[in-house]
């Protein structure tokens, strides 16, 4: 049970519902929120700066580096998460990492044969994104289930 | 893996969440070991060996099911 008083410095949200959800919004969950969120303004800042700026050094780096670091951070962020969990948890990070590859293997051998019948191609923006929102939404079942 | 866990804890007077952070884990590990979903790590079984003062197999009961492309046992010797 948390004290309001003496709040854990862990948990930024104790209590959803009555107390049914108990400390989900941890400071590992913000941290992958927020990364991920980064994650896509870095990618949407790199998809419109060709619109937007001219040729050149600084567009190049925009384009090129941005979406790399922001990667790189959540990256990080999720690493650190694995790093500072316990056992269990890591044990359900990895097995939400493998359900991933999984999920991406299959939908990426669907939509081969979907495309074969006249589906148009996809960018590879589009697998990275549908990557990503899977691994998020497995990664925060993980922590939610064992929160 | 079979393990008598729950009633070690009830003996004692422990919810899984006293239990849990007498071995530094979460509720949920202690919850998933119990229930079976989960086969602890060697250092987390020893740690709950040294907790209730048991050696590991009287805490443990291994429930091994024979693997479905192992190798055939071999007869034993006349």
């Amino acid at each position: 049970m948390n004290n309001p008083l003496n709040p854990d410095p862990n948990t930024l949200l104790t209590t959803v519902g009555g107390g049914r959800i108990t400390a989900f919004y941890t400071r590992p969950v913000v941290g992958i929120l927020f990364g991920l969120w980064t994650y896509l303004c870095c990618l949407y800042v790199a998809i419109m700066a060709p619109r937007i700026l001219a040729t050149g050094g600084t567009r190049e780096v925009v384009v090129l580096a941005l979406p790399l670091l922001s990667l790189l951070l959540l990256a990080c962020i999720i690493y650190s998460v694995y790093r500072a969990s316990d056992e269990y948890r890591r044990h359900r990070i990895l097995r939400a990492t493998a359900h991933t590859g999984a999920i991406l293997a299959f939908s990426a051998s669907v939509y081969f044969c979907l495309e074969r019948l006249g589906l148009p191609q996809l960018s590879m923006i589009v697998v990275i994104l549908y990557g990503w929102a899977v691994f998020t939404i497995l990664l925060l079942w993980a922590l939610y289930r064992t929160r | 893996m079979k393990n008598i866990l729950p009633e070690l804890r009830s003996q004692r007077g422990w919810t899984q969440g006293d239990l849990a952070l007498r071995l530094s884990v979460s509720r949920q590990t202690v919850n998933a070991v119990e229930t079976g979903r989960y086969e602890p790590s060697l250092s987390l079984a020893f740690a709950m060996a040294a907790l209730f003062a048991l050696p590991i197999e009287d805490i443990f009961q291994a429930q091994r099911q024979p693997h479905r492309f192992a190798a055939p046992t071999p007869d034993p010797e006349p």
